[in-house]
């Protein structure tokens, strides 16, 4: 029999606020602080919350750093810096990754005629068929509202075919799209009709389940915007959908 | 522009083009995080040029990254995860440990007696029994302090200023009554323990 390793004080106290597989993500406290996640999930957060020096710590720090407010004696120290960084601005934006390419000028006019609702999507293809199409089939034109492939036939860069729209009688379990070539994932967001986001996820396929988090927001007769965005494997959003409008008709749930 | 969510800008900074200095989503998302950012900073540090030097890192690592992020989190958690980790490993880095001995924590010794199987198992017993006293017995700051110090291993200096303490001694007092605190309940459970059987 070996001699058990005696316990130390000092270790003790590192090994309790060390990190363990229950301890939160990120992104779980943020759902927390924002009341954002499931009551399930609020639930199962507090309750380690409870226990745990080490989350709760970060859910501090986190608030902290989401919160603007700087106390007053810090004030100047923090504006003084915030100047500093502003000078810097230009430097520090210029890193950020360019583009696939600068598009002509012309190009962002064109742009508008896929976003004028009256407009006829066929009819701004047409447009774009005679007016551009050379230009299109030289280069890669990708992050764009419409891109032609190698064939000739116009390819959208819309996602459509969104379900649940129009009103509908139950509350719906799943968002579902039609497939757009060339896409790797979906963002789907669940929006109210001033634009604040109230869920998001991000799918593989062409559907995405309504968890509890997205459903509890279902409200009788409320009106509801769904967007999906589909990405393609370099991360770039290749195609958008029109903000969908639902509503719930139906006290059910 | 200001109604758009972060993500939101993101997304039509990638599709639209020129320069990303001159664009209108880049530089609203800057705006809206860069006096954060310098608080962040200056929290940790309470130096303006080191504040400086450390939020301008940041900025670069994020915007460099930005095709890598794809939206499944919120930006905000993003470029908190950054700013922390930055933050945190550069002061840690800096300091200088040169800290008063405090009073040794006296735990409970192990039975020569017991079989090495049960050894990890009453070792996170009493892991999880520091947890719930961390918990249970220390007041809010006393419990900050000690994750920071003992878990980010923060120099007490650093716990001080991250945290705003503004006491005489700092987190200095707080690790001393946690302590404490903690050593006085080890040895109420260990009594109780004793009693019970
Ligand atoms: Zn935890």
């Amino acid at each position: 029999m070996s001699t058990p390793q005696q316990p130390d004080g000092e270790n003790l106290l590192r090994e309790a606020v060390s990190t363990t597989p229950h301890c939160l993500t990120i992104e779980q406290l943020d759902a927390y602080l924002r009341a954002a996640a499931a009551q399930e999930q609020m639930r199962t957060c507090s309750t380690h919350l409870a226990s745990c020096a080490r989350c709760a710590n970060e859910l501090a720090m986190l608030r902290e750093f989401l919160g603007a407010e700087v106390p007053q004696g810090q004030r100047e120290d923090v504006r003084a810096v915030a100047r500093a960084l502003e000078g810097n601005r230009e430097r520090l934006l210029s890193a950020a990754p360019g583009r696939v390419e600068t598009r002509p000028s012309w190009w962002g006019s064109l742009a508008e005629l896929f976003t004028m609702p009256r407009l006829s999507f066929a009819a701004a293809a047409l447009v774009l068929a005679v007016s551009v199409g050379l230009y299109v089939r030289q280069g890669r034109v990708v992050e764009t509202p419409g891109e032609f492939s190698g064939s000739g036939v116009y390819r959208s860069g819309k996602v459509t075919g969104i379900t649940p729209s129009g009103d509908v009688a139950a509350v719906p379990s799943v968002v579902t799209w039609s497939a757009v070539p060339g896409a790797q994932r979906y963002q789907v967001r669940m929006l109210e009709v001033d634009g604040n986001e109230l869920w998001k996820t991000v799918v593989a396929g062409s559907s995405a389940p309504l968890p509890a988090a997205a459903r509890i927001h279902i409200a009788f007769t409320k009106t509801l915007l769904l967007e999906v965005t589909a990405i393609d494997e370099a991360g770039k959003q290749i195609a958008i959908s029109e903000a969908t409008r639902f509503r719930l008709m139906s006290r059910r749930r | 522009m200001q109604h758009l969510g972060d993500e939101e800008l993101i997304f039509r900074f990638r599709s639209g083009d020129g320069p990303p200095q001159n664009d209108p989503h880049l530089n609203e998302l800057f705006r809206r995080y860069s006096e954060r950012v310098a608080a962040w900073c200056w929290r940790h540090t309470g130096d303006r040029e080191l504040a400086t030097d450390l939020a301008q890192e940041i900025f670069l690592r994020v915007f460099e990254r930005l095709d890598s992020f794809e939206g499944n989190s919120r930006f905000s958690t993003w470029l908190y995860t950054v700013a922390r980790n930055h933050c945190l490993n550069s002061v840690k880095a800096r300091a200088v440990r040169k800290e008063d001995a405090l009073e040794p924590m006296v735990v409970e010794p192990l039975d020569v007696a017991t079989p090495s199987a049960e050894q990890e198992l009453i070792r996170r017993g009493r892991v999880d029994e520091m947890r719930r006293l961390m918990r249970d017995e220390l007041d809010a700051t006393e419990q900050r302090v000690m994750v920071m110090h003992y878990g980010e291993e923060l120099s007490l200096d650093a716990v001080t200023r991250a945290l705003g303490l503004e006491n005489a001694s700092g987190a200095k007092a707080f690790i001393v009554s946690a302590r404490r605190k903690l050593q006085r309940a080890l040895e109420r459970n260990r009594g109780a323990r004793k009693g019970g059987n």
